[in-house]
C-alpha cells in the first residue's frame, strides 16, 4: 500500500513551514519529501559562500526567491584578514543569473561586490527587489547607479558598513520617476554629498519608505525637509547633527520630529550638538532601538535623553555615557535587551578621562531583567563583577566582553579573570555567543568547556597557557560552531587530537598562535571534508614542518577545494608537492 | 611531539618577542614595496593590515617558570607620538574607527567646542558643511593607475606638500615596471577630483587639489627599444 503523502499536499502542507532549521530536517525524512521541500523552498541561506557551489546550490532550489550569503570571517572585521583573500560575489551573481532569474532578494555579508556584479543583477533579475550589503567591498558609486536605474521595483538597498568607492553624489538622481515602491534606503556609510533636491523627489515619491539612513554628508537643515516630507518613518538614520542653524530652523525642525508618530528606531546622529539633544525628546517614548554610537555628547546630555527612552530595547552608545550614564539607564530603560558600549579614545584605545568601569555594566544587569545581549569595551574588569552580572542575568544569550588592556587581569585582586568567565559560563545556560578578554589561564577553558553547552559562537584573543585551551573547548562545548582565537600560545596537539570535532564545526579560524605548517599538512591528509586554508605572507615552499604558521582558516566544505585562492592562501591541494607531513606525533 | 617552534609567544616561555601579536617585529620590518609587488597586493589604506611602521619596544618576559604570571614582568612602551597599535586590536571596525580619528583629531582643533553648550546666536560662523574635515584626516590614499602596468598603486597624499614631489615620487614607484629609461619617458599626470572631471597638475592649487583628489592617472610615451627601431 503506498503510504506517501500526494505531494501537491505535502507542498500545500510545506507553504506553512517557514524555519530553514525545520525545512532542513523536513528534507532528511525521505527522498520524496527532499525534492517536494527543495522544489519549495524560497529563502536559501549560506553562511559559508566556500561550504557548497553556487551551481549546486542553484540547481537544489529553482525556486529562490531570496538568498543570503555570508563570504568572509568575521575577523575580516578587524583587518586580520588579507585582501585579496576571497570572499568575491561574481561566482554566485553568474549562477543564479543564469538558473534563478525569478531571485528577487540578495542579502550579502563580508563579501567582495564589484561594479560587474551589480550590474549583472541589475540587468538579469527582471523583479528584484531586495539588496542588502553588509560589510561589503570593492563597489563604487558607479554600481549603485546601476541598480537604482535598472531595478524598477526595488523596495530596499541598504548599505551597512560597506567600503564604496565614492566617485560622488550623483548615483542618487538614477532613481527614476517611476520607481515608487521603496521600503527601505541606507547610504549611511558613503561620505559624498548627493543632491538634496533628488532626495527630496524620491523620499515623496516613496508612500511605502518606512526607513531611511542618511549620510553624515545631508546637513540639519536638509534633514527637517526630509522629515516633513516622511513622517510616517519607523526607522531614521540622521546625517550630521552639529550644523548651526537659526532659531526658526530648529523650531522647524523641532515640529518635523514631533510629527513622527511611528518612529521607532533611531541613529546616526554625528557629532550631536548639546543643544539639539532636546530636538529629539518627543521622538524618545516611542523609540525601542538607539544607536548613539557617533553621538559624541557628554553624560549629562546622554541621561537627559535615555531618561525619556521607557521602550528602549537595543541601545549603542559610547563609554562616554560612564558608571553614572549607565546607572540611570538600568532605571528607566527596563525594557532593555542589548546594550553595546564602545570606546571613545582615538583608534578605539582607552580615553583616560572616560569614568566607565566595570560598574556600568552591573548596574544595568540589576535593572534590566530582559538583557540578554551585550558588547562591552572596557579598560579593565573583575572577576567580581562578573559573578555579579551573571547572578542577576542567567538570561544573557551573548557575552561579549572587550578588556581592552590585552593580558590585565581583575584590578582589583591581580588575579585572572577565569572565576569571572566561570561565572558566566556557569550560570548562563543559554549563552550562545562569548568573546573573551582580559589575562585568563587554561582554567578559564576548562570552566567554559565544563559549562558552555550551548555556546555556538566563541572569541579570543590574547588568553590561556597552553594546548589545554583549545583541548577544554574543542572537546566540551558540544554545540561549538564557530571559533576564532588569535594570539594565544597553543600548538598543534590539541588541534590534531580534536580534528574530528572540525567537522561538526561551520569555522575555525587562528591567527598568531602556534600552529605548525606540518600539523596543517597533516590535518588536511586526514580531513579531506574539510578546507584547511593556510594565510601566510611569505612563501611556504621552503618552510620546515615545525615554523609556525600565520593564520589558519579551516571550514568543512562540500565543494572541495576553492579556485580563487590568491598567492598567500595555500591548501594541501592546491600545492601538492610540498608535500606530506614529516611530523611524528606522540 | 617533536616541535622546535622558531617563534614562542606563551608569556611563560623563552621569548624575546612577546606575544602580542605576531605581526609586531615582522611588520615592521617587512612593509616592502617588494612583497607587494610580488602578490599583486594594493597598497593598503590606513586601517589595514600592514600598518605603518610603528616604533614599539617591548622588554622580554621573563623565562622563569615559577614567576608570578600576574606580575608583570614586560611592559610595553609606548612611542612618543601615539599609542602603541596592534593590528585589529580592540577589535572595532574601520568605520568606527576612522569616525574615532577624526573626533580625536577635530577635538584639539580651534574651532571644536568640546560639547559645551552654546548660545546659538554666538555662533562663529562654520567652517565647513556638507563634508568630513578633510583637511584633519590622518591619510588619504587615492588610486594611481600607469598606462601598461596592471597594477594599481595607493598613495597617500597627505605625505606630500607640491605637484612635484607627488609626481617625482610616483615615477619612483612605477618606476620598477616600467622597461623605459626613466629620463626618456614623457609622463602625463592627470587627476581625478570630486567632482569627476579631470585636471592637470597645477590647476587649482595644491591645498585644495590635496583635499579634492580621487583618482591620479599616469600616461607616458617613451622611446623604448621596440619603437625606436621603427624609426
Amino acid at each position: 500500500m503506498d503510504l506517501r503523502l500526494p505531494s501537491k499536499v505535502l507542498e500545500h502542507i510545506l507553504s506553512f513551514v517557514d524555519s530553514n532549521e525545520d525545512r532542513n530536517s523536513v528534507s532528511l525524512v525521505c527522498k520524496s519529501w527532499f525534492e517536494t521541500e527543495r522544489r519549495t523552498r524560497k529563502r536559501v541561506i549560506v553562511r559559508n559562500c566556500y561550504a557548497v557551489t553556487p551551481e549546486a546550490v542553484a540547481r537544489r532550489f529553482p525556486e529562490m526567491r531570496s538568498l543570503t550569503l555570508k563570504g568572509k570571517p568575521h575577523f575580516a572585521d578587524y583587518n586580520l584578514v588579507p585582501d585579496g583573500w576571497g570572499g568575491y560575489a561574481w561566482p554566485w551573481i553568474e549562477a543564479m543569473a543564469a538558473k534563478c532569474p525569478s531571485l528577487e532578494e540578495l542579502r550579502l555579508k563580508r563579501m567582495v561586490v564589484t561594479d560587474e556584479c551589480l550590474e549583472k543583477i541589475a540587468a538579469s533579475f527582471k523583479d528584484f527587489k531586495v539588496l542588502v550589503l553588509t560589510s561589503c567591498e570593492g563597489f563604487s558609486t558607479d554600481g549603485l547607479a546601476a541598480i537604482a536605474v535598472a531595478c524598477s521595483n526595488l523596495r530596499e538597498l541598504e548599505l551597512r558598513e560597506c567600503i564604496v568607492e565614492d566617485l560622488g553624489g550623483d548615483w542618487l538622481s538614477y532613481f527614476p520617476e517611476t520607481l515608487t515602491s521603496l521600503v527601505s534606503l541606507d547610504f549611511s556609510c558613503l561620505d559624498s554629498e548627493v543632491k538634496l533636491s533628488d532626495l527630496e523627489r524620491l523620499v515623496s515619491r516613496s508612500p511605502n519608505l518606512k526607513s531611511l539612513k542618511l549620510n553624515r554628508a545631508v546637513s540639519l537643515d536638509a534633514l527637517g525637509s526630509l522629515l516633513r516630507l516622511a513622517p510616517q518613518l519607523v526607522e531614521l538614520g540622521t546625517g550630521s547633527f552639529s550644523d548651526k542653524l537659526d532659531q526658526e530652523a530648529v523650531s522647524k525642525l523641532s515640529q518635523a520630529f514631533s510629527e513622527m508618530k511611528e518612529l521607532k528606531s533611531l541613529s546616526g546622529l554625528w557629532d550631536v550638538l548639546p543643544e539639539y539633544i532636546p530636538l529629539l525628546y518627543s521622538v524618545c517614548p516611542g523609540l525601542t532601538s538607539l544607536n548613539l554610537s557617533y553621538a559624541t555628547v557628554q553624560m549629562p546630555d546622554l541621561v537627559e535623553l535615555l531618561t525619556r527612552c521607557s521602550n528602549l530595547q537595543k541601545l549603542w552608545v559610547m563609554d562616554l555615557i560612564e558608571d553614572k550614564g549607565l546607572q540611570v539607564v538600568a532605571s528607566s530603560c527596563k525594557e532593555l535587551r542589548e546594550l553595546r558600549v564602545f570606546p571613545s579614545g582615538a583608534e578605539g584605545l582607552n580615553d583616560t578621562n572616560v569614568a566607565m568601569t566595570e560598574q556600568g555594566l552591573v548596574s544595568v544587569s540589576e535593572g534590566c531583567p530582559n538583557l540578554e545581549s551585550v558588547l562591552y569595551f572596557c579598560v579593565q574588569f573583575t572577576n567580581a563583577a562578573m559573578v555579579t552580572i551573571a547572578r542577576n542575568r542567567p538570561n544573557l544569550k551573548c557575552f561579549r566582553l572587550c578588556v581592552m588592556e590585552p593580558f590585565a587581569p581583575d584590578h582589583k585582586t591581580q588575579k585572572p579573570l577565569d572565576e569571572g568567565f566561570k561565572a558566566i559560563a556557569e550560570r548562563c545556560k543559554d549563552l550562545q555567543r562569548l568573546s573573551v578578554s582580559g589575562l585568563l589561564t587554561d582554567k578559564a577553558f576548562e570552566y567554559i568547556g565544563t559549562h558552555g553547552k550551548k555556546l555556538r559562537m566563541l572569541s579570543i584573543a590574547f588568553a590561556g597557557d597552553s594546548d589545554l585551551m583549545l583541548h577544554h573547548l574543542l572537546s566540551g562545548c558540544e554545540s561549538l560552531n564557530k571559533l576564532e582565537i588569535r594570539d594565544c600560545p597553543f600548538g598543534d596537539t590539541a588541534l590534531l587530537e580534536n580534528a574530528a570535532k572540525l567537522e561538526t564545526m561551520r569555522s575555525l579560524w587562528m591567527s598568531s598562535c602556534c600552529v605548525s605548517f606540518g600539523a596543517c599538512k597533516l590535518l588536511s591528509q586526514k580531513m579531506p571534508k574539510l578546507n584547511v586554508e593556510v594565510i601566510d605572507e611569505h612563501p611556504l615552499e621552503t618552510r620546515p614542518d615545525s615554523s609556525p604558521v600565520e593564520r589558519i582558516y579551516i571550514y568543512r566544505t562540500l565543494a572541495g577545494p576553492r579556485l580563487d585562492m590568491p598567492e598567500f592562501v595555500w591548501t594541501i591541494q592546491k600545492n601538492p608537492e610540498i608535500g606530506v607531513s614529516h611530523l611524528a606525533i606522540k | 611531539m617533536e616541535l622546535d617552534l622558531d617563534l614562542s609567544l606563551s608569556p611563560h616561555t623563552n621569548s624575546s618577542n612577546f606575544g602580542l601579536g605576531f605581526d609586531l617585529n615582522k611588520h615592521l620590518n617587512t612593509k616592502e614595496k617588494s612583497f607587494d609587488a610580488m602578490l599583486g597586493l594594493e597598497n593598503m589604506e590606513e586601517d589595514c593590515y600592514v600598518s605603518k611602521p610603528r616604533s614599539f619596544s617591548l622588554n622580554g618576559q621573563s623565562d622563569k617558570e615559577d614567576d608570578d604570571p600576574l606580575e608583570p614582568d614586560s611592559s610595553v612602551v609606548y612611542d612618543e607620538e601615539e599609542n602603541c597599535k596592534v593590528v585589529g586590536w580592540p577589535p572595532i571596525k574601520s568605520c568606527m574607527k576612522k569616525y574615532l580619528n577624526y573626533r580625536h583629531r577635530s577635538r584639539n582643533h580651534p574651532y571644536h567646542h568640546h560639547g559645551r553648550r552654546i548660545n546659538i546666536s554666538n555662533q562663529p560662523a562654520t567652517i565647513e558643511r556638507g563634508g568630513p574635515l578633510t583637511s584633519l584626516r590622518s591619510s588619504m590614499y587615492v588610486k594611481v593607475k600607469m598606462d601598461g602596468v596592471a597594477i594599481t598603486r595607493k598613495v597617500d597624499i597627505k605625505l606630500f606638500n607640491s605637484y612635484e614631489s607627488l609626481t617625482n615620487s610616483l615615477i619612483t614607484m612605477f618606476s620598477q615596471y616600467q622597461d623605459c629609461d626613466r629620463e626618456d619617458t614623457n609622463f602625463k599626470f592627470t587627476f581625478q577630483g570630486k567632482e569627476g572631471d579631470w585636471l592637470l597638475p597645477g590647476d587649482v592649487p595644491w591645498k585644495i587639489f590635496a583635499e579634492s583628489v580621487h583618482r591620479i592617472s599616469i600616461t607616458r610615451d617613451c622611446l623604448c627599444p621596440y619603437t625606436r627601431l621603427l624609426f
